[in-house]
């Protein structure tokens, strides 16, 4: 999911298209406030580490939502960065809150 | 057996040094280090470049020979590039060379320009020391603040004790004349500074800055300040991979290779500079050296045992987070910083402590006082 080419674009994309849809869990997070340039637009989004089906991932969350330990995640398609309008739109994972712990 | 020795030191200003080019920082670092070595040019047998970022800010990459050609016997000079950990590297590099006899006097540089650009063009260059593939989205602050939340979570690390590691290295950099920031802060400044990435804020954080530093290892001295150990350690780039979040393997396994080699413990350490890119970090540092038990660093922080008149006195130059942080410089400053004030100190056992990434890579040096 790095902005260079649209070759690696599409070549990184075939990694993380599996976890489309599937549900985790937040184990760390983090709200980022200062982004790269690509994500400046998002900023503040949050940033997590999230174990799903026993293996863990880094993955963005949807600018607004405040994720916590424990919340229950799911993983959507969604623009990943900020690009010019003659370059390619970057999709890709990000997670998306369902539901906090009780 | 050869021992390596620092035969001279060299420290630039550090901060935006905005009159000042990639090329003039080098020259500078040069000829400051020759002349505080009393060495000639023509002495040094090869040349290890520390720089991260000067092929993607700049657009200048080999940076060995465009320290070569200050020289005008062109010695073989090499780029060394580990993140933030360049400058250790460097050093080691340099240092295996001369354990080895294939030099006998050798020049180890650090450089590092940033403050041409944007903060948001920085930030994604720094990416570029975590997997960007598997990290996508992370900025440097951001993989550091998940850090910085299991380490309060598994051990109650409290707002405060984060900002106390940056109002003790103020402290100390108000007495450093080569800081980039010579100002005291106090726990409220830090507390309400604005928010970079939960829950670590802009004091937390160390600056954006450029800077230039050198020294001159030799094996022909006999006294001074030797190299008496150090350990390279590495881990998984990527942080979900880790087994544990609040320590780093790759800082204990550096510092307990640099331990067995100058033979003695952390407890002989009396002053060290540490890897504080975060307060956080330095609250690793401290635990991972051996310093204090694990989940104590916080607490040894607020304490005032990481100053003067404590257990041990950790970033006395003000560290990354006020001295300054230009990556390339910054393993280089470390040993240059502290072999040039050991002696003065009266301090027999110094350490380094440099770190690439999330913790990827670690370097840990060991000084001693002969």
């Amino acid at each position: 999911m790095t902005n260079t080419s649209p070759m690696k674009y599409w070549r990184e994309n075939k990694n993380w298209s599996f976890l489309l849809g599937k549900k985790g869990t937040i184990i760390f997070s983090t709200t980022i406030h200062t982004a790269p340039e690509l994500l400046q637009t998002y900023a503040p989004y949050p940033f997590a580490i999230v174990e799903i089906e026993g293996k863990k991932y880094e993955l963005l969350g949807i600018p607004g939502e405040t994720l916590s330990k424990g919340d229950c995640v799911e993983c959507v398609l969604r623009k990943t960065a900020n690009v010019q309008s003659h370059e390619v739109i970057y999709y890709g994972i990000k997670i998306k809150k369902i539901s906090s712990p009780t | 057996m050869n021992s390596v020795w620092v035969a001279g030191t060299y420290i630039s200003k550090f901060g935006e040094l905005w009159d000042t080019s990639l090329h003039q920082l080098c020259v500078d670092a040069v000829s400051g280090v020759l002349e505080n070595a009393h060495i000639e040019p023509k002495d040094i047998d090869a040349i290890y470049v520390s720089n991260m970022l000067g092929g993607v800010l700049d657009g200048q990459l080999h940076l060995g020979a465009y320290a070569s050609s200050l020289f005008p016997h062109h010695p073989p000079a090499q780029r060394i590039e580990g993140a933030c950990a360049s400058g250790g590297l460097a050093m080691v590099a340099a240092e295996e060379s001369l354990l080895a006899g294939t030099h006998s006097t050798v020049l180890v540089l650090g450089i590092e320009k940033m403050t041409d650009v944007s903060v948001q063009r920085i930030t994604q260059a720094l990416v570029g020391a975590s997997d960007i593939e598997r990290e996508y989205g992370g900025t440097f602050p951001g993989l550091y603040a998940l850090l910085a939340q299991a380490h309060m979570k598994e051990y109650h690390t409290s707002r405060n004790q984060l900002s106390s590691v940056s109002v003790k290295n103020h402290l100390h950099a108000y007495l450093n004349p080569l800081a980039h920031f010579q100002k005291k802060i106090t726990i409220d400044a830090v507390n309400s500074s604005p928010r970079v990435a939960d829950p670590l804020r802009m004091l937390d954080c160390s600056p954006v800055s450029d800077g230039a530093s050198a020294v001159i290892l030799t094996t022909k001295k006999k006294d001074g300040v030797k190299i008496a150990g150090f350990g390279v350690g590495m881990d998984s780039l990527c942080l979900a991979d880790r087994t544990s979040l609040t320590s780093f393997a790759s800082t204990q396994k550096a510092a307990s290779l640099a331990y067995k080699k100058a033979d003695i413990l952390p407890k002989h350490i009396q002053i060290a500079e540490v890897h504080d890119c975060f307060s956080i970090g330095e609250i690793f540092s401290i635990e991972d050296l051996g310093f204090f038990k694990p989940g104590l660093g916080g607490i040894a922080s607020e304490e005032g045992q990481t100053t003067y008149g404590g257990k041990i006195v950790i970033n006395p130059s003000g560290g990354l987070k006020a001295m300054g942080h230009p990556i390339g410089a910054t393993g280089i400053k470390q040993v240059a910083y502290l072999a040039s004030h050991q002696k003065e100190l009266g301090y027999s056992h110094a350490l380094t402590h440099n770190v690439g990434g999330t913790g990827a890579t670690a370097v840990v040096h060991i000084l001693e006082n002969i």
